[in-house]
């Protein structure tokens, strides 16, 4: 959890508020003038600074899911690590020699740095509760030494008091943690069969055991936090015909839990120098500082889920620094009089900027305190849905506010606002003093000034600069070289039509951008690089969508004008209406940009979501060949169609595989099946599954890479008849949930893959990669297995098996019965068609949270349009009275100002469809998601669209019906 | 009852606009302004009318009333026999976008709209075609010597060029009546009596009825009558330079 630190963020809001004190000390006047102000016009107070806070509130909401999560895996770690700070473990995750533990522990120097030390043997068990009649497929079984365990602490036993040291335990006496004796619901006493996996053999052990009591999943007995059977070790290791083996040595380092953690280190470092002493016994073995390393993890969990969200929701930050540049110009506008007045008595430029930065800040002290607490809101609605949609698996994220994170983000708030105000102050302290005087339109010139023309060219240069610095890194490159040209079109607009400066330097930005994303080659940097790219390349693209529009508005206004033209009644509402957002260039076009950038990720977001068809049986036919059940049991087995009576009667057909792990080279690498996550593994043994041949030549999973010169059908015949191999996204370091294709230089498809098994290495042709979630190793056919490991029982029988049912419905019971007619072998079941559903659904809740979290940008967008439309009516009081003066029904004046309000929302909504489109269609067409067919989800979008357009039309209505009802006596009277 | 004097210039017999006893009270909270106190006028067509008195005397509140931008709180005002007060606020607003034509002090031009989009504003509302509309707006510009100027827009003509723009506006529609608020208020004097003379070119050539608000005598001088005002009631008459023959 975050404490409160004087953090860069908060420092520098300390400094800046130390300088506008000074300022203010000077200019009392000015102070007092900026802050009567925000008290003064409370109506615009309380809509500029709910414009203003959304910067904060989506920097708090990510802050207090960041801090969440975080605060959960603390404690989780702490659940399941206890004591314990560091193990000693093999690299492959094998078994090994107990004389390494009892080296260890005799190390003086090594011991005096732990306040305890124990061997540990694990493996896993299908149990069996004879009494309660339950039975549980995949249960942890840990072996502990109970005299060397003492000082890991005691077990608590669940139900009555005082502690459990396992003394009481021998070859027939278990302990069960809550879990395990919850799911088999077993009481003290029961009678439990175990069918051990044995770590040292192909054929598992059995033993028959009772409950000796049953302990909390807390201390001791939460360690691996999942169901488990204790024993004593050296019973274990009888029951697996395994003595003196062991599966890690457990150190606790001093203090307790929490101090333990950060005082690891050095015991770490003497155990490793200790192994290093081993030779050839403690070759293989790694030290780990367990506990250490998982908190630092939940440090990076946070920090990353934190730093995502913020990227996520950058474009609605974007898009509230928009309306806060809109907002003040409004301002400016409204007070446009006063402030030429000002100037016309001698005030400088720089009081005015003062003028508006000492009010602005009024403004953003309160956006921020209010933003923090609305993104505490968030925050808590985020974590209700994840709970919701992710409590059938346990998940239960607490509601964490930390003090310090929440100032951060209220600092951070508060310096973004007031850096976007003093830029807009000073934007608009340039105006011309006797046009404000006399409150005449500022006059539009179609040429850039002189010395905008010289900041866009210093501009190009410095970005030109810096693309060829960072030639190495060719998205970067090309967004500073978009960027670039963009920049030199404003002194390129001096020199020729600006209409044609703008319009090239924008389409040929667009191009850069565009096609080096089509061109991007498959990388890796993970999510927030994704994300980072994703955010410069789409507010470049953005940017340069709206240039091309509002370089060419005459046209825009001129087409609306004849699409209008056909209705008599609209014409006179559509001329005006249309010529009032493009006379305001720079308005239209930042609140353009503004709806164009929430839409254009709603619209990325969507065609990305888009990726995983929500078709069941289409999903279960691209992930298992359209098999339902995935079955993996603990001893070797050839199951026929008598092996269980499901088998013959309710399973329409299945497949069985010998599964082995093996070393498995691709162009002289050795490959490892990677964790859940991504990046590239290291080195290690892979899962190699032998297919019988009705997997191969019946519906097979779909391949999203197939080497050149096959197809679907012929990889899969390849793979029959032994001279190829379909590879799964785990070895391909992605575990299943990695982007499509993503991080795949290691296996190069065509090229031979070498399988080192017990008869050498055999090699076959890489010629597909399937991206199933289920299916984790290399498919080989049995054939290729057997003749890799001849004579192996685990490639001669089958521990993995694939189910399809006869019928669907019958699903959840048929797994329990598999289970329970073929417990002799530890059968564990999945229902697959159950895992999509859930995966499906907690991926499209988790993507619909980022829409709504990017939906902010929206709501940003049409609270900002509701303030525009509602200032605009205040500034064009006159104009309003002229047109009624000229004969305008009060229904016209309502339908201009509606025809007003929906063209800037459409020019938005266009550009962000557009780019957001073409944005996805060059990523799809890119090495990142190769295979993936673009798909838009028209009538998702449709949806969005239609509750932006309604929700734009409901925060208008207020304003647009005030303006119709203006009296014309009034509003001229309000300069005659 | 101030009637119009025959003249035997442009004005007709038949009155076109007539009100009788009107009063207008502002209210703002608890203090009630009688802003006018029972005014009563007839002017016939063709005739130029000019009301003249010091600043809050009601003029412009009288012109509000008359042309329906504003109600009054009783008495009558009739427009071409209509009864104004009668009318819903649509009815209203037809009934100016076809039969009358405004020029104000402060001209208010539409300044997002060019001088000839500006000027074809009226006649698209009252239904014309684009086209049609077009034509008829550059030929009023035509009228008013703003040929080459129709592209501009009002911030970049001077003050004399956005008033003619204004009449052009005001009589691209061949309104019955003119109203005009302090046309000439922003304006020099050689430039407001070259506006002045093109409205009365306007109503010698198409017998428009003018009404205008003044408070400069040269301007007042020039019309059939010139009406005193003072304290929301009417206090003389007098006849305008007008009223004697052709301009001098």
């Amino acid at each position: 959890m975050a404490e409160i630190a004087l953090t860069p963020a908060l420092l520098i809001l300390l400094i800046v508020l130390l300088v506008l004190a000074a300022f203010a000390t000077r200019r009392k006047v000015l102070f007092r003038i900026g802050a009567r102000n925000f008290v003064r016009h409370k109506s615009t107070s309380v809509l500029v600074v709910a414009g203003l806070l959304i910067g904060s509130s989506i920097l708090s909401a990510a802050a207090v899911l960041g801090d969440s999560v975080a605060f959960t895996i603390v404690r989780g770690t702490y659940e399941s690590y206890d004591l314990v700070d560091v193990e000693v473990r093999d690299a492959d995750g094998l078994v090994f020699n107990q004389s390494v533990s009892d080296a260890l522990l005799a190390s003086a120097p090594l011991m005096d740095l732990a306040d305890a030390a124990a061997p540990l043997l694990t493996t896993f068990a299908a149990v069996d509760d004879a009494d309660s009649g339950q039975a549980e497929p995949f249960v942890a079984v840990q072996g502990f030494d109970p005299a060397l365990d003492r000082g890991f602490g005691p077990f608590d036993p669940r139900g009555r008091a005082g502690d459990l040291w396992g003394d009481e335990l021998n070859a027939t006496l278990v302990y069960l943690n809550s879990r395990a004796a919850d799911a088999l619901d077993a009481s003290e006493g029961d009678r439990l069969n175990l069918l051990l996996l044995n770590p040292g053999s192909p054929q598992p052990a059995i033993a028959s055991v009772r409950v000796a009591a049953i302990v909390e999943d807390s201390g001791k007995g939460g360690y691996g936090s999942t169901a488990t059977v204790f024993l004593r070790l050296r019973e274990l290791q009888a029951h697996l015909g395994l003595p003196a083996t062991i599966s890690v040595v457990r150190f606790s380092a001093p203090g307790d839990r929490e101090a333990g953690a950060r005082s690891s280190g050095p015991l770490a470092e003497s155990a490793r120098s200790d192994l290093a002493g081993l030779g050839p016994a403690g070759a293989r073995l790694t030290v780990r500082e367990a506990k250490a390393d998982s908190l630092e993890q939940a440090q990076q969990a946070s920090e990353g889920i934190r730093i995502f969200l913020t990227i996520m929701g950058s474009f609605s930050i974007i898009a509230g620094v928009v309306l806060i540049v809109n907002i003040f110009t409004m301002l400016a506008e409204e007070r446009k009089v006063e402030l030429g007045m000002g100037r016309a008595m001698g005030m400088r430029r720089s009081t005015l900027v003062q003028l508006f930065v000492f009010e602005g800040l009024t403004y953003a002290v309160a956006a921020a305190a209010v933003g923090t607490l609305v993104g505490i809101a968030i925050g808590a609605l985020l974590i209700g849905t994840l709970n919701s949609v992710f409590g059938a698996l346990g998940a239960n994220l607490p509601i964490v506010i930390a003090p310090g994170s929440m100032i951060d983000a209220f600092a951070v708030g508060v310096l973004l606002t007031l850096a976007t105000i003093c830029f807009a102050a000073y934007r608009l302290s340039r105006f011309n003093i006797i046009a404000a005087v006399r409150d005449l339109p500022e006059h539009v010139t179609e040429h850039a000034s002189r010395r905008f023309a010289y900041a866009g060219a210093a501009v190009g240069v410095l970005t030109l600069l810096a693309a060829i610095a960072s030639r190495g890194n060719p998205s970067i490159m090309s967004l500073l070289l978009a960027v670039a040209v963009i920049a030199f079109s404003v002194p390129l607009s001096r020199r020729v039509p600006s209409r044609a400066a703008y319009t090239a330097g924008a389409l040929v930005a667009l191009v850069v951008v565009l096609w080096n994303l089509g061109g991007q080659p498959a990388g890796d940097g993970g999510i927030e690089t994704f994300a980072a790219g994703f955010i410069g390349a789409g507010v470049v693209i953005v940017f340069a969508g709206v240039l091309i529009v509002i370089a060419n508005s005459d046209y825009v206004s001129a087409g609306l004008a004849r699409l209008m033209a056909a209705s008599r009644s609209l014409r006179p509402a559509a001329k005006v209406s249309a010529a009032y957002p493009l006379y305001r260039r720079f308005r239209t076009g930042s609140t353009v940009a503004m709806f164009g950038l929430v839409l254009f990720t709603i619209v990325v977001l969507s065609i990305f979501t888009g990726i995983f068809s929500s078709d069941i049986d289409e999903q279960l036919r691209d992930q298992s060949g359209g098999y339902d059940i995935l079955g993996t049991s603990i001893a070797p087995v050839t199951l026929t169609n008598a092996s269980a009576p499901s088998l013959d009667t309710r399973v329409e057909r299945f497949v069985q595989f010998g599964s082995m792990k093996a070393p498995v080279l691709a162009r002289g690498r050795l490959l490892s099946q990677g964790p859940v996550g991504f990046g590239q593994g290291g080195g290690g043994p892979v899962t190699v599954l032998g297919a019988d041949p009705g997997f191969t030549s019946g519906d097979t999973p779909a391949l999203s890479e197939i080497a050149p010169g096959y197809d679907r059908a012929s990889a899969w015949a390849a793979v029959e008849d032994g001279t190829g191999t379909v590879l799964t996204s785990s070895v391909l370091g992605g575990g299943g949930f990695a982007p499509p294709g993503g991080g795949n230089s290691a296996v190069g498809l065509g090229e031979p893959v070498q399988i080192n098994g017990t008869s050498g290495p055999w090699n076959v042709t890489a010629v597909g990669i399937t991206q199933s979630f289920f299916i984790q190793g290399i498919i080989v056919s049995r054939g290729a297995l057997l003749s890799a490991f001849p004579g192996d029982s685990r490639a001669v029988n089958s521990t993995f098996f694939l189910f399809k049912s006869r019928v669907p419905a019958d699903l959840h019971e048929l797994t329990h019965d598999l289970e329970r007619e073929l417990r002799p072998v530890g059968m564990n079941t999945v229902d697959l068609r159950e895992s999509l559903e859930f995966f499906l659904g907690a991926f499209n809740t988790i993507f619909l949270l980022f829409q709504s979290f990017l939906a902010l940008g929206l709501v940003v967008g049409i609270a900002g349009l509701a303030i525009i439309t509602a200032r605009n009516v205040v500034e064009r009081k006159r104009e309003i009275g002229v047109l009624r003066a000229l004969g305008f029904r009060r229904s016209l004046v309502l339908k201009s100002q509606l025809i007003e309000v929906l063209l800037v929302v459409s020019l938005g909504v266009l550009i962000g469809l557009v780019v957001g489109i073409a944005f996805a269609a060059q990523l799809f067409a890119s090495a990142e998601v190769a295979g993936v067919e673009l798909t838009i989800p028209w009538d998702r979008l449709g949806l969005i669209f239609l509750v932006t357009y309604a929700a734009v039309l409901l925060a208008s209505v207020v304003p647009v019906i005030r303006a119709a009802r203006i009296r014309p006596s009034e509003a001229l009277r309000v300069m005659e | 009852m101030i009637a119009a004097k025959e003249s035997g210039t442009s004005p007709g017999d038949d009155v076109v606009i007539e009100c009788q006893e009107v009063r207008k009270t502002y209210k703002t909270g608890k203090i009630a302004v009688e802003a006018l106190r029972g005014v009563d006028l007839r002017v016939h067509r063709g005739e130029v009318v000019a009301v003249m008195g010091p600043s809050g005397c009601g003029k412009t509140t009288l012109l509000n009333c008359l042309s329906g931008l504003d109600d009054v709180s009783t008495g009558s005002v009739r427009i071409e026999g209509k009864e104004i007060a009668r009318m819903n606020d649509n009815q209203r607003s037809d009934f100016r976008a076809l039969r009358m034509g405004f020029v104000f002090q402060n001209y208010n031009l539409m300044p997002v709209l060019t001088a000839v989009e500006n000027v074809e504003l009226p006649l698209l509302l009252t239904g014309n075609s684009r086209a049609e509309s077009r034509k008829r707006a550059h030929e009023s510009l035509k009228v008013m010597g703003l040929e080459g100027r129709e592209s501009h827009r009002p911030a970049e003509l001077s003050g004399g060029e956005q008033q003619r723009v204004a009449i052009a506006r005001s009589i691209v529609n061949s309104p019955a009546i003119l109203w005009a608020d302090e046309p000439t208020g922003n304006l020099d004097t050689q430039t407001a009596l070259k506006v002045i003379e093109l409205l009365l070119q306007v109503n010698s050539r198409t017998g428009q009825t003018v009404v205008m608000v003044t408070h400069d005598p040269n301007v007042g001088k020039r019309s059939h009558r010139i009406l005193r005002m003072d304290s929301g009631v009417m206090l003389a008459e007098e006849t305008g330079e007008l009223a004697a023959g052709p301009a001098a």
